[in-house]
């Protein structure tokens, strides 16, 4: 008996002690917070920091980045993510239908990232028809600075879709839910999801104008706490941005509502918008591919400079020459000369010259589909400290590129010369240390000279900027090169409609 | 809801322990009518039955002879019951010579012999209690030590290769210690492991099994079908594996006995995927001009020098093991003890990494407290440590120039020159190894508990606790100042990661088993609590300040990031099982099964698993010339798979403190998959030689819980559904045969054969490709079938392809490989293959051959004459294709060399090349790297010699010397390492036995030889 109970004493002392036994079924999930948790006034502005990391990330993801070798401001010697197709020559045909893996497709990736939010920004967005719900924190009323960032919000993911792609699903507060959305019938063209982006950013500026609010109480992009001015002079720049941005086509530029841009323009960025390179700001491939970036493509020697750049900024030198000759039989080229004669000090500053015995494209020259305009004897070296030591800060835009809008604006409707030369010599002279323009130059010389400095000093920061410009200004891409992105194939299909997509002489857009 | 189940679970052991107490008292106390209800002019008559190994049999009848007053024994052997003085009892038990035994005085102990006649192996797992396979309504299988041992494997997992129908497996990786990846019966998930239930000595556990020796394991139990392994419910659809490990209990009391076995020999590689001898760059003066390619751009400029890279790269690592048993039983039969270490050192065949070593320590007991009270336990402690250096290294190896030679110097006299290949900037793989640390150690302890008590011969309860707790880190450092391709300094990495698991099972269960005149009963109640809880912990960073192989710490790296994860899942089950059979002839068998898991959403916590099972013994009935026992079986039963942890909620792609997209919906309405399996069989002994079984299985695996794309206007791109059937039809069978058996001569063959195929049959989501692979998931389509770009072989195939007002043969024509290339271009640098496309101009994902073989074959035989043995398992599968990934990112792999062939079939670098989606025979994934898997392996062999040292004897009982292969030799036509050398990508849900890619950076099978002795004191 003694046993018995010696046993049982153990038995029960076992159990007492497994006081991890028996616990209830309703386990949360520790590692994520619900949508339940995030839905509240006191963490609304934690939603806001994913709304923004969401639009950034796609902005600089590598895909599809890397798809803009087309504009040839920079290069690729890899076809990643099926880019191919976009700057391969001659240009082929996008591929759009269901996909092994969509990540891995050109098109696909800002699509699923910008849509990735635009539910959960609406769904924001209609929280404030309660009049109950109010944004307090330290006894400050932030409830009209959040609404504005939502509306901000909607706006950059719309207006990056409209700038992406020829139509897309105008998903917005008038609408119930994702689950019974009319998506064929809210099927709209990248002018109306412009056209709604622009509302929403002017909804937003007209909110934090009446606002007695100042700082925000917290960032909501990395390094970045807005104030009333930056912020509204964020909000301007980037409605600079879209609508000079939007058109496919030079005729479409010519209709560009450029007094508008130039109001924006006026009221934009006077400083240069920057993003702390921070874990989890590196850019983002759909769901996966964290910290794929372009920046990282230039760091790693996956991307290089132009040649076609080159020889606008060195045209003088025969070292710039576009493209590179290839001699058969001969890998001299690779020990292409450095150029010496670059008037613009740009060279020096953002580039690097490195020979291209450690640039794999060099020997893909005589692939199909490569060829010798792959070949830069040059390395874009703008970012490559803080890529490389994973810190410090990334511009984004440029106050550059909002005088570029505002000087743009200014000659496509006649404004004064003057001011449109002072507007780029800003760049030109300031950094470039070129000869100054002195406003009397004709309407086509300053436009020249305007674009000279989007591709040199804008269009490598943000590198869709490039295709932009390219496909509305003179400077045109290709033929066949796309000028927009389809609807992704799998998303026709879930909804019944038709694939289609572009790419090819003829069907370009 | 928490309440609820905390006092649901507590009651319930409480209730368990009340029960025991006052039932043990009741026993313990002759005044209480129940026990002094007895006959006067009968005897209490009690006993223990056992087998020829001294272990005990459950369910044996025991009859008073010309009555029909009888009893059956319980778990432990046992039985009790009153006889009248010197009555003869009748001791009767399927698969066993019955016996007549006289009623006496004292505990009778009976041994049983088993029937040569039939089969006699008696099941544990799954049933009420140990039953023996005859009276079983549908399948289970087991392999005995016996057949386990005669080519000890390294892990329990391995040890079942081959051995039984419906079993595939396959190696995740071919590093020494990796785990097994194994599937019964097919797919019964679309998505995620097709591993079934483990189970070690009662302890449920998804920790693998390949920390668990094969030395110490008495036998394996497979139960492959949804109804026999239904009672465990929702863990179950894909089948359940129990390991029984030996026990001190077969040993007479006061005896002990120890075996020792050594064995130490070494891993070699088998068959090498060639390169390339000829290059398509200049050579001039004996040197090849690595930037400049030659304008015939062939491959046909023989290097000037090759190197044996294999050679240099790989080792015949060694294979050391050592094993030392004890188990023994104490003089007063009341305790039983079975202990063993075993030492492992397994290095595998990359040169400077160490491989594995492993220590395993087991502990088994069993203590009779009472002669109806029982008290088990079962340990096994692992410890292992692992080099991984060679992880990633033989994608650099392959990536390697063929004229790279890996061991020249560096300029500074260091060893392996650092940018040796000139092809293409990657490092040469043994600097990187010799330059870097990336070790794990690991502990595992796997633990259970049990208290069996009989009140009385007819009713059992018992309790039990198990447990499985294991922990471990790792750490990965690249120094600071390791050169990189372009000779710059690396700033240095280090991270570390720690993680710790522990999954705990609590069971209580009571058994009434009970003979009613022609029938007998075994009525079981089962209620069983599970938690597992995981949680990892890791941190690292770059921009090392100090340099040195010797840092260890995290706190030197200057840009530092940490995550952290935590799984946790809980469950509640209940099972009722009631088993009747009327004379040993007619059997019934039926069982309910309720679980509620966490991991279930929550609107749907409680599901239903069961069974219903029949079995007729023909040979009970009608006795059949030449046929000594055949049963007919049928079955139905349905079991389940959980959902992953994550499935139900809402997950956010965390990082830096920034929650970014939503990456899945919740789904508070998610069920665990179903597999509803009817199965039909027949046992049949014949000639007295000669066992065979077939089984038809066909499963509907319904409710797939399936990672389904959703618009992602939804918030995420991803939501976790109950989506999809997939259809699974088996047919197996095995032949056992004694051939010879003389007392100088024993000959026996056992044979197995399975073929599996699997539908999707339905799909309630748009189709898909599956989580980023070619694999697609479409309702009515072939699962196992790759999507793949196909190229085409008939000008038929590209008419779409040709501009109006032309016509095909103007364009195309067929190459003399067979591939359709542009007419104009065939001869030239420029010729490739054309893939088909659709009408729209795209190239199509279409789709090809099946991964899954048409059948498997697998042939053991044991030839033995006096005191020698010669075993051989052999391996065949007929069909099945592998996708070989590895030969797109070779560089220049044996497909590129042109030299010798006629000029007119001579292809140029574009031809073959891995051009992107358009261009070349490794661009993009298609049919041409597709390749029949068909084999035939000589997997296991040894020869031994039993020496019956009679000088030593009593002192050493036998001494076994052998010389032991494995994986010895593979016959096929696979030009890569192994056919069964494949990996899967694990985090996309994708299972190695379903989808099978040879990747270049995998580590591949290799062949053992050795040699052993073993001695029994």
């Amino acid at each position: 008996m003694k046993k018995i109970y010696t046993l049982l004493i153990s038995v029960v002392t076992l159990f007492s002690s497994c006081d991890d036994l028996f616990e209830s079924l309703d386990v949360p999930n520790e590692n994520q917070p619900n949508i339940e948790d995030l839905a509240t006034p006191s963490e609304f502005y934690s939603m806001l920091k994913n709304g923004y990391n969401t639009w950034y990330n796609g902005s600089i993801a590598s895909s599809p980045t890397m798809a803009f070798a087309c504009a040839e401001l920079f290069q690729t010697g890899t076809a990643g993510w099926g880019s191919g197709d976009v700057w391969f020559r001659p240009r082929q045909t996008m591929f759009n239908d269901d996909a092994p893996d969509p990540v891995i497709i050109i098109g696909f990736g800002a699509w699923y990232n910008y849509y990735g939010s635009v539910g959960m920004a609406v769904k924001m967005a209609k929280m404030f028809d309660d009049p109950g719900f109010k944004i307090v924190s330290g006894g400050a009323d932030y409830t009209n600075r959040a609404k504005a960032h939502t509306y901000l919000i909607e706006a950059l993911l719309y207006g990056n879709i409209a700038l992406l792609y020829d139509k897309a699903y105008l998903f917005t507060e008038e609408h119930e839910n994702a689950i019974n959305f009319d998506f064929v019938g809210n099927t709209k063209d990248y002018k109306q999801v412009m056209a709604y982006a622009i509302k929403k950013i002017d909804e937003a500026i007209k909110l934090i104008e009446a606002d007695e609010i100042d700082k925000d109480p917290s960032a909501v992009i990395a390094g970045v706490t807005f104030d009333r001015a930056t912020l509204l002079q964020f909000a301007n720049s980037m409605g600079a941005r879209f609508l000079a941005c939007n058109p496919r086509t030079q005729a479409e530029n010519a209709q560009v509502d450029w007094a508008k841009v130039k109001t924006y323009a006026e009221k934009g960025l006077q400083q240069d918008f920057k993003v702390a390179y921070d874990d989890g700001w590196r850019g983002k491939v759909m769901t996966r591919d964290y910290g794929s970036n372009y920046y990282g493509q230039h760091h790693g020697n996956n991307f290089r400079g132009s040649q076609w750049l080159l020889s606008k900024m060195a045209p003088n030198d025969p070292a710039s020459v576009y493209p590179i000759p290839v001699t058969q039989g001969s890998d001299s080229f690779k020990d292409w000369p450095a150029i010496t004669n670059c008037p613009d000090a740009r060279l020096e500053k953002y580039f690097k010259y490195e020979t291209m015995r450690n640039w794999y494209g060099a020997d893909r020259t005589t692939r199909p589909g490569y060829g010798t305009f792959i070949l830069c004897q040059y390395r874009y070296m703008r970012y490559y400290n803080v890529v490389n030591l994973n810190s410090g800060f990334i511009d984004h835009f440029l106050k550059v590129e909002n005088d570029t809008y505002l000087a743009e604006a200014l000659i496509r409707t006649s404004g004064s010369k003057s001011e449109i030369a002072r507007l780029i010599n800003n760049s030109r002279v300031g950094i470039g240390q070129l000869a100054a323009l002195t406003g009397n130059e004709s309407y086509d010389e300053l436009e020249n000279a305007l674009f000279y400095e989007r591709y040199v000093e804008c269009d490598l920061v943000w590198p869709q900027l490039g295709f932009y410009d390219r496909r509305r200004n003179k400077d045109q891409m290709i033929e066949g090169t796309v000028r927009h992105f389809p609807i992704p194939g799998p998303e026709l299909n879930m909804h019944g409609q038709a694939l289609y997509t572009f790419g090819g002489i003829g069907k370009e857009m | 809801m928490m309440r609820k189940s905390y006092f649901f679970g507590k009651a319930c052991v409480l209730a368990m322990m009340g029960l025991s107490i006052l039932a043990t008292t009741v026993y313990a106390n002759p005044h209480i009518p129940f026990v002094t209800e007895v006959q006067q002019q009968s005897t209490r008559v009690s006993g223990v039955v056992k087998d020829n190994n001294g272990e005990p049999l459950p369910g044996v009848n025991i009859v008073v002879k010309g009555t029909t007053n009888g009893v059956i024994t319980d778990m432990n052997g046992r039985f009790q019951l009153n006889a009248p003085q010197g009555a003869t009892l009748v001791v009767t038990y399927i698969g066993y010579v019955s016996q007549e035994v006289k009623a006496g005085a004292g505990e009778l102990k009976i041994k049983l012999v088993e029937d040569s006649q039939t089969l006699s192996e008696v099941i544990v797992t799954g049933v009420a209690a140990g039953t023996p396979k005859q009276k079983l309504g549908f399948s289970i299988e087991k392999v005995s030590a016996e057949k386990l041992l005669k080519v000890p494997a390294t892990d329990a997992a391995s040890a079942l290769q081959g051995k039984i129908a419906g079993v595939r497996i396959t190696k995740t990786s071919g590093a020494p210690g990796s785990e097994s990846d194994i599937q019964l019966r097919g797919v019964k998930t679309i998505f995620g492991s097709s591993n079934p239930l483990f189970i070690v000595d009662g302890i449920l556990t998804e920790n693998g099994l390949s920390d668990v020796n094969a030395e110490d394991i008495e036998s394996i139990e497979v139960l492959k079908g949804a109804a026999a392994s239904s009672l465990y419910g929702s863990r179950a659809a894909n089948g359940v594996v129990s390991i029984i490990t030996k026990r001190g209990t077969g040993m007479e009391g006061g005896k002990v006995q120890v075996d020792f076995r050594t064995e130490y020999g070494k891993n070699f590689l088998g068959y090498v995927p060639g390169r390339s001898k000829a290059t398509n760059r200049q050579i001039k003066d004996g040197n090849v001009i690595f930037g400049v390619t030659d304008p015939d751009q062939v491959y046909d400029n023989p290097y000037p020098k090759t190197y044996d890279q294999i050679d240099q790269f790989f080792n015949p690592g060694n294979y050391f093991t050592t094993h030392l048993a004890l188990k023994g039983t104490s003089q007063n039969n009341k305790m039983s003890i079975y202990t063993s270490i075993q030492t492992t050192n397994e290095g595998g065949i990359v040169k400077m990494v160490d491989g594995i070593d492993r220590t395993n320590i087991r502990l088994n007991v069993d203590y009779r407290i009472m002669d109806n009270l029982v008290f088990s336990t079962s340990n096994l402690y692992t410890r292992t440590k692992a080099d991984n250096r060679a992880d990633g290294a033989f994608g650099g190896l392959y990536r390697s120039d063929p004229s790279a030679n890996l061991l020249a110097p560096n300029e500074d006299g260091s060893l392996y020159l650092v940018n040796v290949n000139k092809l293409s900037d990657y490092v040469n793989p043994m600097y990187n190894i010799a330059n870097s640390r990336n070790k794990s150690t690991s502990e595992k302890l796997l633990s259970f508990f049990s208290l069996k008590y009989d009140p009385t011969d007819y009713l059992t309860f018992s309790a039990s606790y198990g447990t499985t707790r294991g922990t471990g880190e790792s750490l990965y450092l690249t120094p600071k100042g390791r050169l990189r391709y372009d000779l710059s300094q690396d700033p240095g990495w280090i991270s570390r990661s720690m993680w710790k698991n522990t999954e705990q099972t609590v069971t209580v269960d009571a058994s009434f088993y009970k003979k009613f005149g022609d029938f007998n009963t075994r009525v079981k109640l089962q209620y069983l609590y599970e938690s597992s809880y995981s949680s990892s912990l890791n941190s690292g960073g770059g921009a090392l300040g100090l340099g040195g192989m010797n840092i260890t710490s995290v706190n030197l790296s200057s840009e530092q990031f940490a995550g952290s994860g935590v799984y946790k899942s809980i469950a509640n089950n209940i099972a009722g099982m009631f088993v009747m059979d009327y004379k040993d002839k007619y059997i019934l068998d039926a069982l309910v099964r309720r679980d509620a898991s966490s991991l279930f959403g929550a609107n749907v916590r409680w599901q239903t698993f069961y069974r219903v099972a029949g079995a007729w013994r023909i040979t009970q009935d009608f006795k059949i010339e030449g046929i000594n026992e055949w049963k007919l079986r049928a079955s139905y039963g349905v079991a389940g798979l959980r959902p992953p942890f994550e499935a139900q909620y809402e997950v956010f792609a965390l990082q830096n403190g920034v929650p970014g997209n939503m990456e899945t919906l919740g789904n508070k309405n998610l069920k665990p998959a179903f597999s509803k399996e009817t199965e039909i069989g027949t046992d049949i002994r014949f000639l007295d030689r000669f066992n065979f079984s077939i089984n038809y299985s066909i499963a509907n695996n319904t409710d797939q819980i399936l990672k389904v794309p959703v618009t992602p206007l939804s918030g995420a791109a991803f939501q976790w559904q109950n989506a999809g059937t997939i259809q699974t039809k088996v047919w197996e069978a095995s032949l056992n045969a004694d051939i010879i058996n003389n007392k100088d001569w024993n000959w026996n063959m056992g044979l197995t054969y399975d073929k599996v195929k699997q539908k999707i049959t339905k799909l309630n989501c748009t189709p898909y490709m599956l989580n980023g692979t070619r694999f697609r998931i479409e309702e009515g389509i072939d699962f196992g079938v790759l999507y793949l770009d196909k190229f085409a072989r008939s000008l038929d195939e590209v008419t779409n392809q040709v501009p109006a007002g032309r016509k095909v043969d103007e364009l195309f024509a067929l190459n003399n490989q067979g591939f359709v290339v542009k007419r104009d271009q065939i001869g030239t640098i420029s010729e490739t293959p054309i893939k088909v496309k659709d009408d729209k101009g795209n190239i199509v994902a279409l789709p090809t051959k099946s991964m899954t073989p048409n059948y498997n074959l697998n042939l053991n035989t044991t030839l033995s004459y006096k005191g020698f043995t010669l075993y051989m398992l052999w391996g065949y599968q007929d069909g099945g294709v592998v996708y070989n990934h590895s030969v797109r990112y070779t560089t220049e792999p044996k497909l590129f060399d042109q030299t010798g062939k006629p000029w007119n079939e001579v292809k140029a670098a574009t031809y073959y090349s891995n051009g992107g989606q358009q261009i070349g025979l490794l661009g993009w994934d298609n049919d041409v790297l597709l390749f029949d898997a068909s084999f035939l392996k000589l997997r296991e062999l040894s020869l031994s010699y039993d020496f019956k040292l009679k000088p030593l004897q009593p002192f050493v009982k036998n001494m076994r010397v052998s010389v032991i292969g494995r994986n010895l030799l593979t016959f096929t036509k696979y030009p890569g390492y192994d056919p069964e050398g494949v990996s899967a990508d694990k985090g996309k849900g994708v299972d190695s036995n379903s989808f099978r890619f040879e990747s270049n950076d995998q580590y591949p099978l290799y062949r053992t030889i050795t040699g052993s002795i073993a001695f029994t004191f």
